[in-house]
């Protein structure tokens, strides 16, 4: 292929879409944190389509950067050092961000970009960021269906409204507490191996511009985790509510559904390291 | 051995399997699992260190991955015996003391959780298993010391401790990242093997890897010893369950020493980088120490003690002295394991019957009536300075003749030196009718510590570092110039004698200090007594920076 690098920045940006760089990423961030309209059905608001986005967008930004670094030519190293600084800042800035939000979609929406963000840092040294992309999504999957199931029984996912949920609903707070876990990159989840790989394959390029917002972010995603927790699961439970516990099976399904997501996390540093 | 070294870790964490999967069939009969599952980890980790002992070189095993590669060496199997027999201590004594608690099957999930993430800690064979275990065992802590769901203050101090150790695996991160880039390998040995033929390899821009790697492991170290200002987590949480508290100062805490000394063959290759560890470590003795004795609260005071011992011990790094660390660690936890678990007892009881015995203890600390010295303070004081000075040099020279060559083993002789002469002084200031029988007993019990101390510290030298060779470059990794060091030496031998004779001559007067100085001495009460603002500063930035995050997401309109 011809090196032609006008459409190779072109091709990165458009992969900012997906792998989110600020401000290109409000789009993905819309997307994720939307609402359903009061008094109407809205099917882009549901929490399979969400799923779907949160799985396909980084596979299409991967695609989009290695066909970008194949257009770079030999500017590829130059180019991809500048993308990896812009997703390493974009990624701190969602993780600070993160620390105030109380509501479980917008939660969802800005964790996606700071994680999804980081792909760009292994990029220069050319770490291979599919499996790291793909871990780092998933990761966040068993949140989202979670996160949903407090919307429909409560009628909106925020920390603070419905405190201590472990004295009322034990099973769901067992797994929501590990869902968070997974989500903030806690081992053996998918992330933190796909933070590993980033980590120990972008130093080759640059140590600082690897490490800085890996660290950071890393760090400021555990205090929004635990904001979370602290808000939803302890706590003194309010008695004006209505609570209902998960039942066995799908307490079963989303146990098991997190044993494979800790599977996947080894298969994902074997594969890559 | 592999399959022994596996099945440690693995015991406890079955156990936590164990006992989720049966408590609503068991109910708290689910501790008879746990407590069997930890004198097991006791009983096969006894068996492990022992199969070491007779070990010629240490061994790695592992099941063909990456990761989950264990290393069995005497360090790793010595700390993996120390860490169950707490853990059973822990156990057997959490049975009774948790009963009637709500969540009771979920404190010995979370226990049997813990003890495995350590085993797996200490016995890790590559740095990705070491960073998982090192990350883990303090989301394990954070859960078990919000044990109480419904009392905030037990949540805000547990996130403490997780925001700190949190800290503390950022270094980590970063050496392993550094180490896989630069040699290429994330397994100990073979990274510690490619240390010692390229010493002088370079990493993040361009500095030199030994030292980096050293400094990055003193952080991570720091965080989870709580060394100062990272400490502000471990006097605050005693809203956890007694027996958490026992494990953790007894055995959470000595992580920092011993992954110094599992670094020790980076740090050899350093250079200044163990004068960082000496500075933090003094100055998280001294500030511990200080502000144990301002607490009222005896939980607290056990929670800055503890301070004071794990800067101790940092120190004792930052000396070269690696493994007198590893003894002085064994020997705290023992110690403060039994006085936190007591120390719930004690409270209870102190509230029916102080029981403290009439006589000059009771005159000089409830009364505060400062009796008359029982003798010429000239002649107490020349006791208090030289007798201790004898005993500790003594000591040293009965166990190692050439302990004077290495300047870390002055510094200590220097602090047992003061640890003597400050009991002595206590001796005159208490007044006692019969002061020489006292003296005598003072005496003889510090001789014995200070015997027992540097005999077992030396055979814990032959035991980690077998290697003479390696011992004395450890010590050459934490030496500084020698005029410098002797001059700054004998001036902090001058100052503390004459600190000392200044402080006799005044009780000897009836004039103690703190009146003559009065404003300097309520001004520095205040200071210590507010632990020096720094959690309050925490506090403070901490809602500053969510104020920041919450008036930038107004900004950008949360997206």
């Amino acid at each position: 292929m011809e090196p032609t690098p006008a459409l190779a920045v072109l091709t990165f940006l458009l992969a900012g879409l997906f792998l989110p760089l600020y401000p290109l990423s409000i789009g993905a961030n819309l997307l994720l944190k939307r609402q359903p309209p009061i008094g109407g059905p809205d099917p882009l608001s549901g929490p399979s389509v969400k799923a779907a986005a949160i799985l396909l967008m980084p596979v299409a930004g991967v695609a989009l950067v290695q066909l970008g670094l194949s257009l770079a030519g030999e500017a590829a190293r130059v180019m991809a050092t500048g993308f990896a600084v812009w997703g390493g800042l974009s990624s701190m800035l969602y993780a600070f961000r993160l620390l105030s939000v109380r509501d479980g979609k917008i939660w969802i929406a800005q964790l996606y970009c700071s994680a999804l963000a980081l792909v760009w840092i292994g990029v220069p040294q050319g770490v291979p960021l599919l499996l790291p992309a793909v871990g780092l999504a998933l990761s966040l999957l068993p949140l989202t269906v979670l996160l949903s199931y407090l919307t429909r029984r409560f009628g909106i996912a925020r920390v603070g409204l419905y405190p201590g949920l472990s004295g009322r609903m034990p099973v769901f707070s067992v797994l929501f507490v590990a869902a968070v876990l997974v989500a903030v990159a806690v081992p053996f989840s998918p992330a933190f191996f796909a933070i590993a790989d980033l980590a120990f394959g972008g130093v080759g390029a640059n140590e600082l511009i690897t490490l800085a917002p890996v660290s950071l972010s890393w760090l400021l995603w555990t205090w929004a985790g635990v904001n979370l927790i602290a808000g939803i699961v302890f706590g003194t439970p309010r008695d004006d509510l209505v609570y209902v516990d998960l039942d066995r099976r799908a307490a079963v399904l989303h146990g098991v559904g997190m044993l494979l997501l800790s599977l996947f996390g080894i298969f994902l540093v074997e594969g890559v390291l | 051995m592999s399959l022994l070294a596996y099945s440690l870790p693995l015991v406890m964490l079955l156990s936590a399997l164990a006992v989720s999967l049966t408590a609503p069939r068991l109910g708290e009969g689910v501790a008879r699992i746990s407590v069997l599952a930890s004198a097991l980890a006791l009983l096969l980790a006894g068996v492990l260190f022992v199969n070491q002992l007779g070990a010629e070189e240490p061994r790695l095993v592992g099941v063909g991955l990456t990761i989950f590669n264990l290393y069995v060496d005497a360090l790793s199997t010595l700390m993996a015996l120390l860490v169950s027999g707490v853990g059973l201590v822990v156990h057997v004594f959490s049975v009774r003391y948790m009963q009637d608690d709500p969540g009771y099957t979920r404190f010995f999930l979370l226990l049997d959780l813990i003890i495995g993430v350590i085993l797996l800690m200490v016995l890790a064979g590559d740095l990705l298993t070491l960073l998982l275990a090192w990350h883990l065992l303090g989301v394990c802590l954070y859960f078990l010391l919000s044990h109480e769901t419904r009392r905030p203050a037990a949540t805000r101090y547990a996130f403490w401790t997780l925001f700190t150790h949190r800290i503390g695996d950022l270094p980590l991160l970063a050496t392993t990242g550094l180490a896989y880039h630069t040699y290429g390998t994330l397994s100990l040995p073979e990274l510690f093997a490619k240390v010692a033929e390229t010493p002088d390899a370079t990493t993040l821009l361009g500095l030199p890897f030994a030292e980096t790697v050293g400094v990055l492991i003193l952080l991570a170290a720091f965080a989870k010893s709580a060394q100062f200002p990272l400490h502000t987590w471990l006097p605050y949480t005693m809203d956890g369950p007694t027996p958490v508290s026992a494990l953790m100062h007894a055995g959470i805490v000595n992580a920092g020493g011993f992954l110094i000394n599992r670094f020790a063959p980076v740090f050899v290759h350093t250079d200044g980088v163990l004068l960082l560890a000496l500075a933090v470590g003094l100055v998280t003795t001294i500030l511990g120490s200080l502000m144990m004795l301002m607490q009222s609260d005896i939980k607290k005071a056990l929670g800055y003690s503890t301070m004071g011992q794990m800067g101790y011990m940092v120190m004792e790094c930052g000396l070269g002295a690696f493994s007198l660390a590893i003894y002085h660690l064994i020997a705290h936890g023992v110690f403060k394991a039994t006085l936190f678990l007591g120390s719930g007892a004690i409270i209870a009881n102190a509230r029916k019957d102080p029981n403290i015995p009439e006589g000059e203890i009771y005159k000089f600390m409830v009364e505060r009536k400062v009796p008359k010295p029982p003798m010429s303070w000239v002649v107490f004081a020349a006791i208090t300075i030289t007798v201790p000075l004898l005993i500790v040099f003594g000591a040293h020279q009965v166990v190692d003749e050439g302990f004077l060559h290495h300047q870390g083993a002055m510094i200590l002789l220097l602090f047992g030196w003061i640890t003597g002469a400050q009991t002595l002084f206590f001796v005159y200031k208490l007044g006692a009718e019969r002061p020489f029988l006292v003296l005598l007993y003072v005496i003889l019990s510090f001789g014995i510590v200070i015997l027992t101390y540097v005999v077992v510290g030396h055979a814990f030298d032959a035991l980690l570092y077998p290697d003479p060779a390696f011992r004395e470059a450890l010590y050459q990794a934490a030496s500084v110039d020698f005029t410098w060091f002797l001059a700054v030496l004998l001036m902090l031998v001058v100052l503390i004698a004459a600190g000392w004779l200044l402080i006799f001559r005044s009780a000897a007067a009836q004039e103690p200090l703190h009146r003559r100085y009065r404003g300097l001495y309520y001004g520095l009460y205040a200071l210590l007594s507010r632990e020096l603002y720094i959690a309050d500063l925490y506090s403070r930035a901490g809602e500053k920076l969510l104020a920041a995050s919450r008036r930038l997401n107004a900004w950008l309109r949360w997206v």
